[in-house]
C-alpha cells in the first residue's frame, strides 16, 4: 500500500526524529483485561462501597463510553464518543482521550469522524484503546475500522482505513474491542471481504508493525461468520511458538501463530458469534458463549476445553474430545469471565453474577444483581468482584464459595433519572475503579494507592538462526506511477525476527497452484530488491510475488489500483461465464475490492455494463472500493440505472472520499450520506425504473476542514447540466478517501446498472 | 444477551372452533387476552430437563399434563383448536432428521396429548440478521379458521395451511412442498410425508411484483381474518443503517383474499414512510363506535382504525380508508425545544409492538420498541371510537406486550418487569408487580388470574382484581418470551425449548 507507506514512513520519520520512538516503557493497567489477561488486579485496599457522586468518588469526567479506560504511567486512555462545540448530527465523533489518571484532568484529545459505516444509534465507543508496554504508545480500534497507532503526547504515528484498505465490514452492533500487541505487532480483529483469497467474507486477524503500521500477516482461522466478534486475542506459549486464542464470529475459539498468523486449531464452540473473551488456566483453556449450541438445543453455554500441547504442522478442528467440562447455567454472549485462582466468576445475561469451580466446573452459586446484561464484564481485585450491569448499576461483591456478599449496589442514574447503561469492564489502578459509561467516566477509590504489576515469568530462549522468511508489506497497493518496496524479514523458528535480509534475494511473480484465478500484477518486478513499479499506464491487476533466499520462500501480494484518470467501460470483457439464470457474464476486475462475489459484468441495452448479483440476498447492499484511500479532490461519475416498478426500484451510486452519493430509487431522491446518522441530505430527482442516468460526483475542500459535497445527475443523453443537482455543505470534511460503487436492492429484486466509470481530477 | 430484535408478540383470525379454544392471537378478532378456562392449578412444577435428552422429567412434575420439545427459541405464541395446539419455533430440535440446520418451524401437537402431528419447515431466507435473525424461528400465531390456518412466515410471505397437515393428502393450488421446504442451493426436493404441512397458497410480501416489503429482523404478525378477507402487518422496516427506510412505498398493513391469496386491499396511510423500527404489531378486528374496524398500532408509533370496506385510489389499487389515526407517543417523546428526539433513546419516541385490543367498544394501546433498546419512557393508551384519548398513562415503560382487560380492569405488562392493573375506565391504576425480570410476553385473565411468563423463566401467577395478590411464581428450566394461553380448561405455556400443558390434577 505504497500510499499510505508514504504517509507512515512520513510520520514515523518525525517519530525518530522527535525521539518519540525512545518512549520510556509503559507499566499500568495496559489492556482492558488488566495485567493478567483475565480481568484481575493484584492489588489490596480497594474500594468496597460506592455509591455516584458521593463517598469515594474521586472525580467524574463527561464521556459516553463503552469500553475499559486503559492506564499507563499515570495517564488514562478511553475510547468514547461526543459532540463538544457542533450540536448537528455531523458533530457527533468518536474520541481518543487522555486524562491524568489520578485527577481525571484532560491531558489531550483526539476526534474522528466516523464514515460511511453501518453504526447505529451512535453505538459508538464499544471498544478499548491498548498501550504498548515497550513504547508507551497507544494502538485503538474504531468503529467504522480505522485504527490509529498515537504517542502517549497524543501524535500520530500512523493510521489505517481497514475499510478502504482491506474492504473491512461494519456492523449496527458498533462492537470494535481492543487490539491486541506482542513484540512488534499490534493485532487487530475484525470481518473483511477483500479480494481473492480473502474475497469471500470471513472473521480475520491482521497484524501490522506496531512502528510502521505495515501489514506484516493476516489470518483467517475460520469459517464463514454469522456474526461480527469483539474478541480480543488472549496470547499464551504452545511449545517454542508464541500462539494467541480468540473467539471468533464464526463460533469457533481459533489459536494462531502469533507471529505468522497461520491457524492451529479450531474448536466450535457455538453456532452464533463468540465475543467473549477466553480465558486461560494452566494448559487449559475456558470459554463463554451465549448463542444456539453445536449438540443441545439450549443456548450458552461455558466449557472448559485442554489446549492441545503440540504445535501442529497443519490447522487441527478440535472435536468434543478435548472438552474437560461443561456448564450450560450460562448465556454470556459479548461478557466476559473473569478468573480467579480456580474460581471462575461470570455475568449472565439475565442478571445473575455466576461463581464456577474452575476445575469441576460446577456452578457454586448464583446472585441475581441487576435486571440482564449485554457487554459489560466483571473484574476482581482485593477479594471483590466489581460487576457494571447493562441497565445502569455497579455491583461491589465479596464472593466466597457458599454465597456472593454484596457489600454496594449502585444505580447510575442520568440527570433525568433514568439509569445510564454500563457496558465497559472496570479497570483497576492504584486503589482506584474507574467505570466508562454512557454517561460519563468515574473514578472512585483511593486517592493514594499503588499499582501492583504481574512479572512476567517467561524466560526468553535466545534468537535461533533464519528458519523462515516473511515479507513486510503482506498486501501492498499501488497506483499506476508508483513503486512499492519490501523488506524481508528473517523469522527463527519460534517466529522472532532475526534480521531484515537484503542479500541473496530472488524475487518472481507467483501464481500459487491453489488460486482461482491465475492473474499477475501489472508491475515490474526487481528480481533482486523485490521492488515493484506500476507503470503510467498500468492496467488494474492483482496478483503475487514470491521471494527466495537460500532454500526459503515467502510470498506476499497485492494491486495496481485505480487513481485519477481511471475509466471502466468493461467493453473487452470476454462474457465466458452463464450466471445461474443463464445469462452470459464475467467477473468485475480482480483488483476491486470484494466484488466478484457481488458483480457481474453483462451485456445490457447493447453496451456491457456492470449488474449487481442478485442470487443471494445476503448481498442485496455491496459497497466496492478500487483506489487508494489517500485520493483527494477527484470526480467520479458513471452511468447508473436501477430496474424496477412503482413499489420498488433499487439504489445506485458512487463513493468520492467517504461519502456516498446516490440516486435512491424508492424515494426520488439525489442523496449524500456518510454513516446516515451523521450525514445525510437530499434533493428531489425522479428515478424511472430503467433509464440511464449520469451521476457526477466531487468534494471540495474549503480548506479550513469545511466542505462541500456536491453531484449531478442527469438523463443519459442529455446535457450536461451546469450547476451541481446537490451541494452539500459540511463541517468536518472527510479531507481524502476511496473512490467506490454502491448498490442496494432491497431484498435482492431488483437489480441496479452501472457503466462508463471515470475518475478525473477535481477543480 | 438480547440477541433478537423486535420480535413479535402477536397474533390472530375468526374460527368455526369451540368456544373455549384459543385459535389465534388473543383468542379472537379483539385481541384481548382473555380466556375463558376455568380450574387452572396455581401448584405448578414443570420437572426439570434430562441432560441427555432435554426431555422434560415428567415423574417429578406438578400438574403438568404434557410437555412437548420445541426448538432452542420459541416467540410463536400456541393457538389451540380443533383438538391440535399450534407453536411457532426454530428447527434446533429437528424433528425430520432429514432436515437439520436453521430454519422457521410450525409444529402441530395433538391437543389432548401433545403428541407430534405434522411440521411446517420454512428455510431462512439467507438474508442475516437485518431481515430474517438467525435462529429466531417462526413468530406469528397462526389464525385457524376451519380447516384452513393462516400465518406470515420467517421469509415474508402470507401463508395459508390445511390444519390437518399433508396427512389427508396434499391440496392444492400450492403443491410444491418438496421444494419450498428445501434449504439447498440448488432446490433439491425433500422428502414430504404425513408429517409434513400441506401449503394452500403462498403470498410473498417480500416481492418486487407483489407489495415489495422490507422486512426486519423477522417477518411476524399473526393475521386476522373476517370472512373472505385475511388482514396481516406486513414486518415493513427498516434496514441495517435503523435510519434508512428501503421500501418506503410497499404498504404496512394489507388484506388478501383467504381462498385465493390474492391482494385486496392495503394502507395508504404511508406508514411506511414513518416508520420507526418496523411495522410487526398484528391486527385488531371488531366494533367501535356501533361500526366494524380494523384497529391496528403502526410502526410509527400510531394507533390507526380502518374501514374494512376498501375502496379504489387514483390509481385503482384496492385500499383501506382511515377512519382515524393517533399519535400514541406524547408530543413530548416526538420533539423537544423545537428538534426531533431520536429514536431508540431512553426519552424518545416508540413504535407500537404489543397488539392493539378492542374491548367493550374502546380501544387499547401501549407503545415500546426492541428489547435490545432497553428501558425508556411509554405511554399506555384508552382511546374512544372517534379515535380520541379517553385516559392515558405515562407511568409506564416500554411495553412489548398485548394488554388484557377483564372485569373493568385492564392489566399491562412493561419490558422492564412490572404488570400493571388499571381502572379500564379511568386508568387509575390499582396496584403494580415487579418481576425483577425483564417481560416479552403479554398478560393472560382466565380463571380469575393474571398469568405472566418471563425472561428469567418464571411464570407469575396473581389474583385478578383490584386487590393485589401474588398467588406463585413457578420456575421453568428455560425462559418465556411467549405467553401464557388457555384453552379448555388447560393453560399452556411456551419457555424458549418447551411448551408445557398444564392442568389441575
Amino acid at each position: 500500500m505504497k500510499h499510505l507507506m508514504n504517509f507512515r514512513s512520513m510520520l514515523f520519520g518525525a517519530l525518530l526524529i522527535s525521539g518519540t520512538a525512545f518512549a520510556e516503557p509503559a507499566e499500568g493497567w495496559l489492556s482492558w483485561r488488566g495485567p493478567n489477561q483475565n480481568g484481575t488486579s493484584n492489588e489490596t485496599g480497594l474500594p468496597d462501597k460506592w455509591e455516584p457522586g458521593a463517598e469515594n468518588q474521586l472525580w467524574k469526567y463527561g464521556l459516553n463510553g463503552a469500553g475499559a479506560p486503559v492506564i499507563a504511567n499515570g495517564k488514562l486512555y478511553a475510547f468514547g464518543y461526543g459532540q463538544e462545540g457542533d450540536d448537528t448530527a455531523e458533530g457527533v465523533q468518536e474520541i481518543l482521550l487522555c486524562l491524568d489518571a489520578k485527577t481525571g484532568k484532560k491531558l489531550w484529545e483526539k476526534r474522528y469522524s466516523d464514515y460511511i459505516s453501518d453504526v447505529v444509534y451512535n453505538r459508538y465507543g464499544i471498544g478499548s484503546p491498548i498501550v504498548d508496554a515497550e513504547t508507551g504508545n497507544i494502538y485503538l480500534q474504531m468503529s467504522n475500522g480505522r485504527c490509529v497507532a498515537v504517542t502517549p503526547e497524543g501524535k500520530d504515528i500512523w493510521e489505517i482505513s481497514l475499510m478502504e484498505e482491506l474492504a473491512r465490514l461494519t456492523f449496527p452492533n458498533g462492537r470494535t474491542g481492543s487490539a491486541a500487541i506482542d513484540g512488534p505487532l499490534v493485532i487487530f480483529h475484525c470481518v473483511t471481504a477483500n479480494w481473492g483469497t480473502t474475497g469471500p467474507a470471513r472473521d480475520r486477524f491482521y497484524a501490522f508493525d506496531k512502528f510502521t503500521g505495515e501489514l506484516v500477516w493476516y489470518s483467517t482461522p475460520g469459517v464463514r461468520p454469522v456474526d461480527s466478534s469483539f474478541c480480543m486475542p488472549v496470547f499464551g506459549q504452545l511449545g517454542d511458538q508464541r500462539v494467541f486464542y480468540a473467539g471468533t464470529g464464526c463460533g469457533n475459539i481459533v489459536c494462531v501463530n502469533a507471529r505468522t498468523g497461520k491457524p492451529v486449531w479450531r474448536f466450535q464452540l457455538s453456532q452464533g458469534g463468540v465475543n467473549s473473551q477466553v480465558v486461560l488456566y494452566g494448559d487449559k483453556l475456558i470459554a463463554l458463549h451465549g448463542k444456539e449450541n453445536i449438540d443441545a438445543t439450549s443456548k450458552g453455554r461455558l466449557v472448559c476445553i485442554n489446549i492441545p500441547q503440540e504445535y501442529p504442522a497443519e490447522q487441527l478442528v478440535l472435536d468434543k474430545d478435548v472438552e474437560v467440562w461443561r456448564n450450560d447455567d450460562h448465556i454470556g454472549f459479548t461478557s466476559s469471565p473473569t478468573l480467579v485462582k480456580d474460581r471462575v466468576y461470570t455475568t449472565n445475561f439475565t442478571g445473575e453474577l455466576i461463581c464456577v469451580d474452575a476445575d469441576s466446573g460446577k456452578t457454586l452459586w448464583q446472585e441475581k444483581l441487576a435486571p440482564d446484561q449485554i457487554h459489560a464484564s466483571p473484574a476482581y481485585g482485593d477479594g471483590k468482584i466489581y460487576a457494571p450491569w447493562f441497565e445502569g448499576s455497579l455491583a461491589i461483591v465479596k464472593p466466597t464459595d457458599a454465597k456472593a456478599e454484596v457489600l454496594s449496589n449502585a444505580e447510575i442514574k442520568a440527570a433525568d433519572g433514568s439509569g445510564v447503561k454500563a457496558l465497559a469492564a472496570p479497570t483497576i489502578w492504584a486503589g482506584k475503579i474507574y467505570l466508562s459509561t454512557r454517561d460519563g467516566l468515574y473514578c472512585f477509590g483511593n486517592k493514594e494507592g499503588r499499582y501492583v504489576g504481574s512479572k512476567n515469568n517467561n524466560k526468553e530462549a535466545a534468537l535461533g538462526p533464519v528458519a523462515q522468511l516473511q515479507i513486510v508489506p503482506a498486501e501492498f497497493a499501488i497506483a499506476p506511477g508508483q513503486k512499492q518496496e519490501f523488506k524481508v524479514y528473517g523469522l527463527d523458528k519460534s517466529g522472532r525476527r532475526v534480521e531484515i535480509i537484503t542479500e541473496d534475494l530472488s524475487w518472481e511473480k507467483f501464481i500459487p497452484p491453489t488460486a482461482k484465478v491465475k492473474a499477475k500484477v501489472d508491475a515490474t518486478l526487481d528480481a533482486k530488491t523485490g521492488t515493484v513499479t506500476a507503470g503510467e499506464d498500468a492496467a488494474l491487476s492483482a496478483g503475487a510475488l514470491k521471494v527466495t533466499h537460500k532454500g526459503m520462500s515467502a510470498t506476499t501480494r497485492g494491486r495496481v489500483e485505480a487513481t485519477i484518470g481511471y475509466t471502466a467501460n468493461f467493453e473487452d470483457v470476454e462474457l465466458k461465464m452463464e450466471s445461474p439464470d443463464g445469462v452470459k457474464v464475467n467477473f468485475p476486475p480482480l483488483a476491486w475490492l470484494g466484488a466478484r462475489i457481488k458483480w457481474y459484468v453483462l451485456e445490457k441495452d447493447g453496451s456491457k455494463v456492470i449488474a449487481n448479483r442478485l442470487d443471494n440476498v445476503l448481498f442485496q447492499r455491496t459497497m466496492n472500493f478500487f483506489g487508494g484511500e489517500d485520493m483527494t479532490n477527484y470526480v467520479i461519475e458513471a452511468n447508473v440505472m436501477t430496474d424496477g416498478n412503482r413499489r420498488i426500484k433499487s439504489e445506485v451510486g458512487l463513493i468520492n472520499q467517504r461519502y456516498k452519493i446516490s440516486l435512491v430509487g424508492n424515494k426520488n431522491v439525489l442523496e449524500v450520506s456518510s454513516n446516515y446518522e451523521r450525514v445525510q441530505q437530499a434533493v428531489k430527482f425522479p428515478v424511472k425504473a430503467n433509464q440511464w442516468y449520469h451521476l457526477k460526483t466531487h468534494v471540495k475542500n474549503n480548506g479550513d476542514g469545511t466542505g462541500e459535497v456536491r453531484a449531478k445527475a442527469w438523463t443519459k443523453g442529455e446535457d450536461e447540466p451546469a450547476e451541481w443537482t446537490i451541494k452539500v455543505p459540511v463541517k468536518k470534511l472527510h479531507p481524502h478517501g476511496a473512490p467506490g460503487i454502491y448498490a442496494f436492492s432491497p431484498q435482492a429484486q431488483k437489480r441496479v446498472y452501472i457503466d462508463n466509470i471515470k475518475i478525473s481530477a477535481g477543480e | 444477551m438480547k440477541t433478537t430484535t423486535g420480535l413479535l408478540l402477536t397474533g390472530l383470525a375468526l374460527s368455526t372452533a369451540s368456544a373455549e379454544d384459543w385459535p389465534m392471537w388473543g383468542k379472537d378478532a379483539s385481541r384481548n387476552m382473555v380466556g375463558n378456562a376455568k380450574n387452572l392449578p396455581v401448584d405448578i412444577h414443570p420437572g426439570e430437563l434430562d441432560d441427555d435428552t432435554e426431555a422434560a422429567i415428567l415423574k417429578d412434575a406438578k400438574n403438568i399434563k404434557w410437555a412437548a420439545k420445541l426448538g432452542s427459541q420459541a416467540y410463536g405464541n400456541a393457538v389451540v383448536a380443533g383438538g391440535k395446539v399450534f407453536v411457532g419455533t426454530n428447527n434446533e430440535s429437528p424433528r425430520d432428521p432429514a432436515q437439520k440446520g436453521d430454519r422457521g418451524v410450525l409444529m402441530a401437537f395433538d391437543e389432548k396429548t401433545g403428541s407430534f402431528l405434522w411440521q411446517l419447515v420454512i428455510p431462512k431466507l439467507g438474508a442475516g440478521k437485518v431481515s430474517d435473525w438467525e435462529y429466531v424461528g417462526l413468530c406469528s400465531s397462526p389464525a385457524i379458521d376451519g380447516d384452513r390456518m393462516y400465518l406470515v412466515t420467517n421469509r415474508g410471505e402470507v401463508m395459508c395451511l390445511d390444519v390437518d397437515g399433508m396427512a389427508n393428502g396434499n391440496d392444492g393450488p400450492f403443491k410444491d412442498e418438496a421444494r419450498y421446504s428445501s434449504a439447498a442451493k440448488d432446490g433439491t426436493p425433500v422428502e414430504i410425508g404425513t408429517q409434513s404441512a400441506d401449503i394452500i397458497w403462498i403470498y410473498d410480501m417480500r416481492d418486487g411484483d407483489n407489495i415489495g416489503t422490507f422486512p426486519h429482523n423477522v417477518s411476524s404478525c399473526s393475521p386476522v381474518v373476517v370472512g373472505d378477507m385475511l388482514i396481516t402487518a406486513t414486518s415493513n422496516g427498516v434496514d441495517w443503517s435503523h435510519t434508512n427506510i428501503p421500501a418506503p412505498n410497499a404498504p404496512s398493513l394489507i388484506s388478501l383474499n383467504k381462498k385465493t391469496g390474492k391482494l385486496t386491499g392495503e394502507e395508504v396511510s404511508e406508514v411506511s414512510t414513518r416508520v420507526l423500527h418496523a411495522s410487526w404489531s398484528s391486527p385488531a378486528y371488531g366494533k367501535i363506535g356501533g361500526k366494524n374496524a380494523i384497529v391496528w398500532g403502526g410502526g410509527d408509533g400510531f394507533t390507526y382504525a380502518f374501514d374494512p370496506k376498501t375502496i379504489k385510489d387514483d390509481e385503482g389499487f384496492d385500499v383501506f380508508r382511515e377512519l382515524w389515526r393517533i399519535d400514541c407517543n406524547p408530543p413530548e417523546y416526538r420533539m423537544k425545544d423545537g428538534k426531533p428526539i431520536k429514536y431508540a433513546t431512553y426519552s424518545g419516541p416508540s413504535e407500537i409492538i404489543g397488539t392493539t385490543i378492542i374491548a367493550d367498544g374502546l380501544v387499547y394501546a401501549i407503545i415500546g420498541q426492541d428489547p435490545e433498546h432497553g428501558d425508556g419512557v411509554g405511554n399506555i393508551l384508552c382511546i374512544g371510537p372517534d379515535g380520541k384519548t379517553v385516559w392515558n398513562s405515562k407511568e409506564v415503560g416500554r411495553s412489548i406486550s398485548t394488554l388484557s382487560l377483564a372485569d373493568g380492569l385492564l392489566y399491562a405488562a412493561e419490558y422492564d418487569g412490572d404488570v400493571h392493573c388499571y381502572d379500564a375506565k379511568t386508568g387509575k391504576q390499582h396496584w403494580k408487580h415487579e418481576t425483577q425480570s425483564r417481560i416479552w410476553g403479554s398478560t393472560l385473565v382466565a380463571d380469575g388470574k393474571v398469568w405472566m411468563g418471563t425472561e428469567d423463566g418464571e411464570l407469575h401467577i396473581l389474583k385478578a382484581g383490584k386487590e393485589y395478590k401474588s398467588l406463585a411464581t413457578v420456575e421453568f428450566p428455560a425462559p418465556i418470551y411467549s405467553s401464557a394461553v388457555a384453552a379448555n380448561d388447560v393453560l399452556y405455556i411456551a419457555t424458549q425449548t418447551h411448551l408445557y400443558a398444564i392442568e389441575k390434577k
